[in-house]
Order: C-alpha cells, then sequence, then structure tokens
C-alpha cells in the first residue's frame, strides 16, 4: 500500500511540474530548520526605533555573533528573545545552509523591477542589468491553487520596495512558501506589505509602518526595524484532499497475552502515538515527512509490553507520505510462571472488494471479508474494525451458532460504501481463545478514476509448535502467499520481523517468478523461541506499477516453570492394611447392592 | 448363577487392575489433558527421521519395556505409566534422540507379588548404556553421565531443559521412604544420559 501511495504523490507532482514546464524553472521549497521559529534573526544586531510598542514582533528574536539589540521596549514581542544563546546560534548555522540551498536553485531571468506583475511558482532573478530587484505598487503570487507551491527571488543585490508597495498573495500561495534571497541588503518602504522569508547576506531595513508576514534573517549585518508588525509565516494545515499528500496512516493493534492469569482485554490499554490518543485497528492520518513517531500505551505494570510490525522494538516509527504503517503492541501478563502453556488462537482475514476499480469515477463497492480459524482451538468474541466502512455484517459460517469461531469454520462478512477517490481501506480482526488475543490485518486499495487495476496479496502465518513447555525451543513458521486479485503479483516479498532467513520451499507452478490467481508460493523459516513471542510477517507485491502488502501476527507461547517430577511410586503395602480390605469391604457390598436393585426393577 | 459371578468378577478386576496408589484416576487424566496439548505442542520439535519410541533396553539391569506416552497431570507433574510393567515417555518434550531433554517414567514398587519396571534404576553407575528402539526399528543409544536425587517439588530445570544443542534421555522414578499421607516416596532418582 505504502508504496502505491508513492507512486501517486510521484505521478501527481510529475504532473504538476509538468504545468510549470516552460514558465519557470521548479522551486524546491527550503527548510529553514531552527531559523524558521525566528521572525528576526541577525547576525551584528537588532535596533527597534519608534515608540515604545510600536513594533509587534510574532515569533523569536536573535542575533550573533553582535548581541546587542537595542530599543527592545518599543517591541511588543510575542516569542522569546533568544539574544545570542546557542538557540540564536544554531538558527544561524541554520540559516547559512537555508540560504545555500535558495541561492543554489536555478532561475528564470527576469525584470527587475518585479511590481505590476503576476508571478507563478517558480525561481526568478533579476536580470542583470540592473543588479537590485524592486516592488513598486503590487507584485501579485498565484500558486494556481497548490497550497504547497514555491516562490523563490534572487538578488544578486538588494531588494528595495517602494513606499504603500504590496505583496499580494492569491490562489493559495502561502508566505511560507516564499523566499527572498538578496546577497546583500534588504529595504522595506514605509507601510509596505511583504511577503515571504528574507535572506540577506548583510543587513535588512524595515522603514516605518513596513509590515511582513515572513522572518527577516540577516547573516552578517543588522537588522533595524521601526514601527513594524513581523509576523513569522507558518504554513497553513492542508485541507482534506490536497494534491500532494503530506501524510500517512498509522494503526496501532493491540494484542493481550494472559497466560499468567491476568485478565486485562485490549480496552484496557489506551493507545497513544505520539500523545495522540487513537484505538486499536482503526487507521489514523497523520503528517509526514514527520520525526519519529512514538507509540506508547497506559502501562500496566502487571503486564510485559513489547512491539512488533512496522515500528521498532521502542515502538518507534517513520512515516514517509502515502504510507500505511502498523505498529502490533503485545502486553504479556507477569504473574505466577506456568507450567502448561495455554494454547494461542490464530485467525486469518481476507478482504476483496467489489469491483476493483471504479474508472470512470465515483461508485460504490462492496467489500468481502473471509475470516479462518487457522490454529488448533475455536476462538471467541471475535471483532472486525474497518476504519471507513461500516457497518461489517457476518453473513455465514457459523454453522452450528455457537458464537466460536470453529477450527473448521469459515466466516464471511461484508461491508458495502461508496468511493469518490482511490482510497486503501483496512480491517483488524480480533479473536480470543485460552486467555490469549490473536489478530489479522487485511487491506485492499479501490482505483478510482483510473483504468487500473490494483493487485491484492494475501500471507498466513502458521507456527508449529504454538505452546512449548519452559525453555522453548524450535518453531517453524510456515508462510503462505497467496493472490485473492484478478493480476498477477511479481516481486514478491516476505520477510519477518522476528525470524530469518525465511526459505522459499515451492508454489510457483509455472516458473514465471509471478504469483499468478491459482498459485499459493510456501515458505518456511525456523527460530528458536525462549518466551513467547509475537511476530509480524510481510508479504509485498507488485503489478500495474502499484505495491501491495499484507502482514500475519501470530504468537508463540512459552511455559514459564518446569514440569514438577512424576510420582512414580507404588505402596507396597497399600493391599495389606485394614484400610485397604475396609474399601474393598465398601466397594464389594455396594456393588451387590446395587445389583440387587437392578435385578429387583427388572422382575 | 452367571448373575451371581458378575459381583465376584467386579471384585477381582478391580482388585488386579493395578491402580496405583499415589493417584485416583490415571486414565481420566490422560483423556483429559493429553489430546488436547498433543494436538497442539506435539507436531515438531526437529525434524528428523526418528519415530515415535516404541521400547526402552536398559541390559544392566534387565530392562526391556514397551512404551506409554503421558503428558501432564493438571497439577504441572509430569504423569506415570499406567502400567507398571512399562514406561512412559513425556510426549510433551523431544522424542529420544531429537535435539533437548527426552524424558522417560518408569514406576518404582512392589506390587501384586511382581516388581515395577525401575526398581532397579538405581543400580545404573556413570557410564552404563541404555538404548531406545523407535516405531522404525532404528536404535538410539544412551550414556548414563550422572545420577541426581530431587525432593519431589524441586526445581527440575535441569530435567528438562539442556541448552547445549545436544540429544539426552533422562530417566526418573521415585525411591526413598513411603509417604503414607502424601501418598508418595521421599525421592525423585533421575539418570541422565547422553546420546552416544
Amino acid at each position: 500500500m505504502k508504496n502505491f501511495n508513492k507512486i501517486f504523490v510521484v505521478v501527481l507532482t510529475a504532473a504538476f511540474l509538468l504545468s510549470l514546464t516552460g514558465l519557470a524553472e521548479a522551486a524546491t521549497t527550503v527548510n529553514l530548520g531552527t531559523a524558521g521559529n525566528f521572525a528576526v534573526l541577525a547576525g551584528a544586531g537588532i535596533t527597534v526605533a519608534g515608540a515604545i510598542n510600536s513594533t509587534t514582533i510574532t515569533g523569536d528574536i536573535g542575533t550573533f555573533p553582535t548581541t546587542s539589540i537595542s530599543g527592545l521596549e518599543n517591541v511588543v514581542l510575542i516569542g522569546t528573545n533568544q539574544a545570542g544563546n546557542a538557540v540564536t546560534q544554531g538558527a544561524k548555522t541554520d540559516l547559512t545552509a537555508a540560504y545555500v540551498v535558495v541561492a543554489g536553485q536555478t532561475p528564470v531571468l527576469v525584470p527587475a523591477e518585479l511590481g505590476g506583475n503576476t508571478f507563478t511558482p517558480g525561481v526568478y532573478k533579476n536580470n542583470g542589468d540592473i543588479d537590485s530587484l524592486a516592488i513598486t505598487g503590487t507584485l501579485t503570487l498565484d500558486a494556481q491553487g497548490n497550497p504547497d507551491a514555491v516562490f523563490i527571488f534572487q538578488s544578486g543585490s538588494t531588494l528595495t520596495t517602494g513606499s504603500g508597495s504590496v505583496v499580494n498573495l492569491i490562489g493559495g500561495a502561502q508566505a511560507c512558501h516564499v523566499f527572498w534571497q538578496l546577497t546583500s541588503s534588504a529595504t522595506l518602504g514605509t507601510n509596505s506589505t511583504f511577503k515571504g522569508n528574507i535572506l540577506a547576506l548583510t543587513s535588512a531595513t524595515l522603514t516605518t509602518g513596513a509590515d511582513v508576514e515572513g522572518s527577516v534573517l540577516a547573516r552578517n549585518g543588522t537588522v533595524t526595524l521601526d514601527a513594524n508588525t513581523i509576523t513569522r509565516a507558518v504554513c497553513a494545515a492542508p485541507a482534506g484532499g490536497s494534491r500532494i499528500r503530506q501524510d500517512g496512516t498509522i494503526n496501532v493493534v493491540k494484542t493481550v497475552i494472559n497466560d499468567n492469569g491476568g485478565t486485562k482485554t485490549v480496552a484496557d490499554f489506551p493507545l497513544f502515538v505520539s500523545g495522540v490518543s487513537v484505538v486499536s485497528g482503526m487507521t489514523n492520518i497523520f503528517r509526514a515527512p514527520a520525526g519519529v513517531y512514538v507509540i506508547t500505551e497506559t502501562a500496566d505494570s502487571n503486564y510485559a509490553q513489547s512491539f512488533s510490525g512496522d515500528c521498532d522494538a521502542g515502538g518507534n516509527l517513520n512515516l514517509v507520505p502515502g504510507d500505511n504503517k502498523f505498529c502490533i503492541i503485545t502486553n504479556n501478563d507477569i504473574g505466577a510462571p506456568v507450567i502448561t502453556p495455554p494454547v494461542p488462537p490464530l485467525i486469518d482475514v481476507v478482504k476483496v472488494p467489489d469491483p476493483l476499480a471504479l474508472p470512470y469515477g465515483p461508485g460504490s463497492v462492496t467489500y468481502s471479508y473471509t475470516l479462518r480459524n487457522v490454529g488448533t482451538v475455536p476462538v471467541t468474541d471475535i471483532t472486525m474494525v474497518g476504519d471507513t466502512c461500516s457497518p461489517i455484517t457476518l453473513i455465514s459460517g457459523d454453522t452450528n451458532n455457537d458464537a466460536k469461531l470453529d477450527i473448521y469454520e469459515t466466516w464471511e462478512y461484508c461491508c458495502a460504501t461508496t468511493l469518490s477517490e482511490t482510497h486503501t481501506n483496512t480491517v483488524v480482526a480480533t479473536g480470543w481463545a485460552n486467555g490469549l488475543s490473536a489478530v489479522d490485518i487485511a487491506s485492499a486499495t479501490v482505483v478510482v478514476g483510473v483504468p487500473t487495476v490494483p493487485p491484492l496479496i494475501h500471507v498466513t502465518k502458521i507456527p508449529s509448535p504454538l505452546a512449548l513447555l519452559a525453555g522453548g525451543g524450535m518453531v517453524t513458521y510456515t508462510e503462505r502467499i497467496t493472490n485473492p486479485g484478478t493480476v498477477a503479483l511479481s516481486n514478491i516479498t516476505l520477510a519477518d520481523d522476528k525470524c530469518a532467513p525465511m526459505k522459499y520451499i515451492s508454489g510457483d507452478i509455472n516458473n514465471d517468478s509471478k504469483l499468478d490467481g491459482p498459485e499459493a508460493w510456501i515458505y518456511t523459516c525456523r527460530t528458536n523461541l525462549a518466551e513467547t513471542t509475537t511476530n509480524t510477517a510481510a508479504a509485498t507485491g507488485e503489478a500495474n506499477g502499484l505495491t501491495v502488502r499484507d502482514l500475519a501476527v501470530a504468537t508463540v507461547v512459552v511455559a514459564t516453570a518446569v514440569p514438577t517430577l512424576p510420582n512414580t511410586g507404588f505402596t507396597p503395602e497399600w493391599m495389606g492394611t485394614p484400610w485397604g480390605i475396609f474399601i474393598l469391604a465398601l466397594v464389594f457390598i455396594s456393588i451387590v447392592v446395587s445389583l440387587i436393585i437392578l435385578l429387583r426393577k427388572r422382575t | 448363577m452367571a448373575l451371581a459371578g458378575v459381583p465376584l468378577a467386579l471384585i477381582l478386576i478391580f482388585y488386579l487392575t493395578p491402580i496405583s496408589g499415589v493417584q485416583s484416576s490415571p486414565a481420566i487424566i490422560i483423556k483429559d489433558t493429553v489430546p488436547l496439548l498433543t494436538r497442539s505442542v506435539l507436531p515438531t520439535h526437529e525434524p528428523v527421521s526418528l519415530g515415535f519410541p516404541v521400547r526402552l533396553k536398559i541390559p544392566k539391569i534387565k530392562v526391556d519395556a514397551d512404551l506409554e506416552y503421558t503428558g501432564l497431570t493438571p497439577q504441572g507433574a509430569v504423569d506415570v505409566p499406567k502400567d507398571f510393567t512399562k514406561v512412559s515417555w513425556f510426549n510433551l518434550g523431544p522424542r529420544p534422540g531429537e535435539i533437548g531433554n527426552a524424558v522417560i517414567t518408569g514406576h518404582y514398587g512392589w506390587k501384586n507379588g511382581k516388581t515395577s519396571v525401575f526398581d532397579n534404576l538405581y543400580k545404573l553407575r556413570v557410564g552404563d548404556k541404555l538404548s531406545v528402539t523407535d516405531e522404525n526399528g532404528k536404535i538410539i543409544s544412551f550414556v548414563v553421565r550422572k545420577i541426581r536425587r530431587f525432593d519431589p517439588k524441586a526445581d527440575a530445570s535441569d530435567v528438562f531443559i539442556s541448552q547445549d544443542g545436544k540429544s539426552h534421555l533422562n530417566l526418573i522414578t521415585c525411591e526413598g521412604i513411603w509417604n503414607k499421607i502424601l501418598k508418595s516416596y521421599s525421592k525423585r532418582l533421575v539418570v541422565f544420559t547422553d546420546k552416544e
């Protein structure tokens, strides 16, 4: 799934960039780093003229290596005065790096007077006759509906804006994506309205009443202010369905192991993604790229926690735009050691959408879910959590109506919905047996508006044995990959987070290296388990330019106490004791009495 | 006349059936617990060509016994053979010859004028040899490495767990003084052996 979305992003990005060809060089957005937290950053001091409180600054201020700030009493600061501290110094370093990135982008040469013109996204530079860029009157920047569109203006010398000049943003353009790179200095005219981040090699001067939405960043020189309003530019959160993906999904799936007397269930462990509350099995959208997301829970001291799936052993995961990631968090109860390991449940769910594609646009889709018990014990308390389709209705399968998914039962569910855009839908099935939960995950993508049939893939994992005595032992995992879709899959991969290597056994009947519909590819992996372990296998395959992925989760229980020694003795004198004779007599009498009663009843 | 013989026959059967004095109903225990566990726990330990064990021979003490298969009692003890003349392989552990500690138990004590299979197990010494025959007729030989006596409730990790990646067979029986109240002997004798 994640690769599918990646491709989607790439295609859209390419389309977007193609539309600009001939207008301007594509501008790449610039990360200001920590300098982006500053509204005013200088190298040789900050001077604020004017009356007390006549300048309003939203964002941090700082200057380094010259740390002098004069006229601070004239500033209403909505932010932090970092002065010349380490934060400022770090920001100065980031500013230098950003400056180099901005200056390094290839420009289209334009007349130095920008005023009176409308520019589409791109990189622009004055054409060399006059080194200085100027804005007289109004400069309009049109993002053409793309809120992520980037505008870069480079000057071989200065930027000077006229009195009362205006930079006007239209078509969704955002000041956070506008950059002004000057090899000398900027001077903004009185009562002008300016948009974008100024990255000046030397200094910046804002004359009386000039307002800026953006950061005023001077690498080596001073920043001089006089009754200005400077507001650090912040990009707006993207509206739903923005054309360039800036998000991915995280689905946190909880499993619980009660093999030492514990009684907690999934709901007893509130789950969080970097502090945001989430529900087990539900797909959640998060910004991407972002820093590391950390999966946490309200822990219980009587349960040991472990992670599997796409997150690392500490519950951390990185999210790339378009990713659909799953983090499996297992809680194993801590209690009296057990000798007889409980047999864990094992379930398997497949999801198939009908149709797989809606080439002519929005329409209805029916998802069919097939749930099977691939373990050795009946599974109770089945739940099916779907992220974007409800209700998921049980159609058939509980043949004996005992509400248990028995070993040889196959339960069929379905759910209908309407899709207006290409969408990946995920279901998480959970069931219980012997105090342990089992989960399986199935995802399927339906392509809308494009005549592309998306592939499907399915993996089933069966450990043998499912339970081991204390000390553990060798476990063989058998993975079976099948293709429930209609197009053959190539580039099949299979990996398990806690077992390697994965060995291919058989299945490619026609030896074409593609997983065809009727085929089932079998792999095995063997590992020595010393303790109860939940692991996740992920299978991927490709077709029609899309990559699909399926996960299989299994728990193997290892007991924590060895058996006690057998009681192998006979009492030699048992039959000779008075008690023995007494018991024998009792038995004799009772048999005789019951026989008499029986005989009497017959006659 | 025929009917009158029934109670007598029942008594005789009851009297002669070798019900161990130390446990109430071994047959029922096996029925209740073993099938469930064997189905899920038994399948594989090491994918070797070894069959199920069928016979144990210890020439020095003239043991040549058929094997029963037993699991755990509900109390978590290794279960014992029903027949005091046979030995029993603990079928939740490895098979004799597989990597790990295979365990075979046998009774100790006099019964109806007959001796139990492991009455003379204590006579084994380090270096003595024994063998297990599997269902395919393959003979796996073992040699005694050490002999230890345990309290019945002692930690028996050594008996069941080994980390050396080798194949071991451990024989267990009772020893010591009969405790009428606990219906148990005071010690457990374990003979540790290594595959030759």
